[in-house]
């Protein structure tokens, strides 16, 4: 093949890489819902607490568990004003036509600031003169199941958000004239252990808010640092007791096109008051799709279980027949 | 042996044999439960509610499942007054309790037809006529009970009388009220058994002095009704129950222990384009809770992972064979 010949089919390769680059690197892509579509999803609401006596050891379990689908029905989308108008019919029915903002820099100022996106809380423990960790949650995107698929903006501002100096809570010393200003730095070195897109330090995770991330990850271990309370009336204030184990994890993912592909957030906790023990479970979900997506995303945690109860299956029915 | 001796002998005999006869009939032995004994039991409670919008083509879904144990620590029995004390300890805490366990008091105050029985019928105004719109069969047991079964179930029996009125409907155009008996309202069942049996008459028999386990199946199924409103005509039409069933058991101990309790509740019906399917389950069992250690969020997938099972012990019993 002469030279010539080489360089021709050489640009044409680099033409093609550099075309099919940019299709999957695509920093601002094509939005993928329009005014006249209905979307489907499927929403679960589960809970589980364990209540124990330990005198006793006599238990109350109580499951709760909510599941519903829903569509959206898109009327009208407006890109002079990032908004987009749409009738939702759940089990409740139709409701009315409800305008909603879908732009990224309304996403980004609403969400993506450290205040709104966790909340965070401390209390004054009098009685061991400190402060303590009583509240903590993450936000919840549900109400954004569409959105402008700039990705590269929403991945900066993700990656801007986990400012460590900023303050996440103040607490009024009753003692002493002066505030404790709790700031995220002090509220990220207590944890027990964190991980931000499967990264363990803020600074690596950042560097995973990619231009075309559109999956994120967060998961925060509170364990022996976030407290429950008693109120005293002895001593005349509240008690803190902390839970042994408390994690708290949250996913959100978005199709290329900005639609909401799943969000779900769990805490699974347990903790001893005195002679009570709880253990709890928690979890919300919001899928794309109908009900059976709902269990569609968590392969992992149906294998687990099935393995073992086919293990215990298993090994009943050996012992049943070494007795015979 | 001369008569008079034979007719002394006699009634001797007789005398123990009604003594001993008494005895029997009567089926009164002393409680089974005592003082200074811990007495555990579970009692569990689920509804589940499935939704279809067959119009919309939408799903919903809510179950709640309570399962808690209890413990009864009998502290004082009173004989002569058939009180007794207990604590009850859960996992909220304890408390402090006197309960009546005599048997006429608890059939006074329980077995009656207006207590376990929960009949209504409304005027159709559509059709003008009575229709049947709400069926209940329960109540609840007690965890200890003075094990006098004669009276027990000679009261139970006297509960299934059929012509006693469980419900009126006052005629709203003419002058009357249409009274509905409880052979008027068993008569619509598609089925019902009482002690396995389909007839009145034969399941009073069934409440024998020493009988300690009763059961109750009741299906009102395409009979009883559930009112929509209807707006053009100003007032309810009627909507059949395609399913309705409830179903009741429980068994005590010779001696007086509650040994198990259950009750199921179902229904379906479609409605205004919307299908609906609920049922209740109520059970108390003596005991605790079986144990498995099970890890993690197990739960949250039992019902998969209750037909994996199923699945794996068909096959090793089918490998056993």
């Amino acid at each position: 093949m002469n030279r010539k010949f080489k360089i021709f089919m050489l640009n044409i390769l680099v033409v093609l890489v550099l075309i099919f680059t940019n299709f999957s690197q695509t920093d601002a892509a094509t939005r993928s819902w329009y005014a006249g579509d209905l979307f489907l999803f499927s929403y679960s609401n589960y809970s589980y607490a364990n209540t124990t006596n330990t005198d006793f050891v006599v238990s109350d379990i109580l499951e709760v568990s909510v599941k519903e689908e829903g569509t959206y029905n898109i009327t009208r989308v407006d890109l002079s004003d990032n908004t987009y108008a749409s009738i939702f019919t759940g089990a409740a029915g139709s409701g009315p036509n409800l305008l909603n903002y879908f732009g990224w820099e309304e996403f980004t100022s609403y969400r993506l600031n450290l205040n709104n996106f966790f909340t965070i809380a401390y209390d004054w423990d009098y009685g061991h003169n400190r402060t303590v960790l009583t509240y903590f949650n993450f936000g919840l995107i549900e109400n954004w199941p569409f959105i402008e698929p700039q990705w590269d903006r929403i991945n900066l501002f993700m990656s801007e958000m986990f400012n460590e100096s900023e303050i996440v809570d103040t607490v009024v010393d009753p003692f002493e004239p002066l505030i404790h200003n709790i700031t995220f730095g002090d509220f990220m070195s207590s944890v027990e252990s964190f991980s931000i897109m499967n990264k363990n330090t803020l600074a690596e995770a950042e560097q995973q808010f990619k231009n075309n991330t559109r999956k994120w990850t967060f998961e925060f271990d509170l364990s022996n640092v976030l407290m429950d309370s008693v109120y005293n009336f002895t001593s005349g204030y509240d008690v803190y007791y902390p839970y042994q184990s408390i994690v708290y994890n949250f996913e959100y993912e978005y199709t290329e096109g900005g639609i909401l592909d799943r969000t779900f957030r769990t805490i699974t906790m347990d903790i001893t008051i005195e002679n009570r023990l709880m253990e709890a479970h928690l979890e919300q979900k919001m899928v794309f799709g109908n009900f059976k997506s709902l269990e569609a995303n968590y392969p992992y945690l149906l294998v687990l279980p099935v393995i073992f109860l086919v293990t215990l299956v298993i090994r009943k029915s050996k012992n049943n027949r070494r007795i015979k | 042996m001369n008569k008079k001796i034979k007719l002394a002998i006699c009634s001797q005999v007789l005398f123990f044999v009604f003594l001993i006869s008494t005895s029997q009939f009567s089926v009164a032995m002393d409680p089974s439960w005592e003082e200074g004994v811990f007495y555990p039991f579970n009692y569990v409670f689920i509804v589940r509610n499935h939704q279809h919008d067959l119009k919309n083509d939408i799903l919903y879904e809510f179950e709640i499942e309570n399962k808690d144990e209890f413990i009864f620590n009998i502290t004082y029995i009173d004989n002569s007054s058939q009180w007794f004390h207990a604590y009850t300890f859960d996992s909220y805490g304890t408390s402090s309790m006197w309960f009546n366990y005599n048997v006429d008091d608890y059939a006074d105050n329980v077995l009656t037809i207006s207590n376990l029985f929960d009949v209504e019928y409304e005027w159709d105004f559509e059709h003008n006529q009575t229709v049947l719109t709400d069926f209940d069969f329960c109540f609840n047991p007690l965890y200890f009970i003075d094990p006098n079964w004669t009276t027990y179930n000679s009261r139970l029996a006297d509960v299934f009388n059929g012509s006693e009125i469980v419900a009126t409907v006052v005629d709203p155009f003419e002058p009357i009220t249409h009274n509905f008996t409880l052979n008027d309202t068993l008569s619509l069942t598609s089925d019902y058994s009482i002690m396995g049996q389909n007839d009145l008459a034969l399941a009073k028999e069934q409440f024998t002095a020493n009988n300690v386990n009763w059961t109750f199946y009741f299906d009102f199924s395409n009979v009883i009704k559930d009112n929509v409103f209807n707006t053009s005509l100003g007032f309810d039409s009627y909507v059949l129950y395609e399913t309705y069933t409830i179903e009741l058991g429980y068994d005590y101990s010779p001696g007086g222990i509650l040994d198990q309790f259950r009750y199921n509740f179902l229904y379906e019906i479609t409605k205004n384009d919307i299908y609906s399917h609920l049922e209740v389950v109520e059970e108390a069992n003596t005991g605790r809770f079986p144990t498995v250690e099970i890890p993690g969020l197990t739960y949250l997938l039992a019902i998969p992972a209750i037909f994996t099972t199923v699945l794996v012990v068909k096959f090793i019993k089918k490998r056993k064979m």
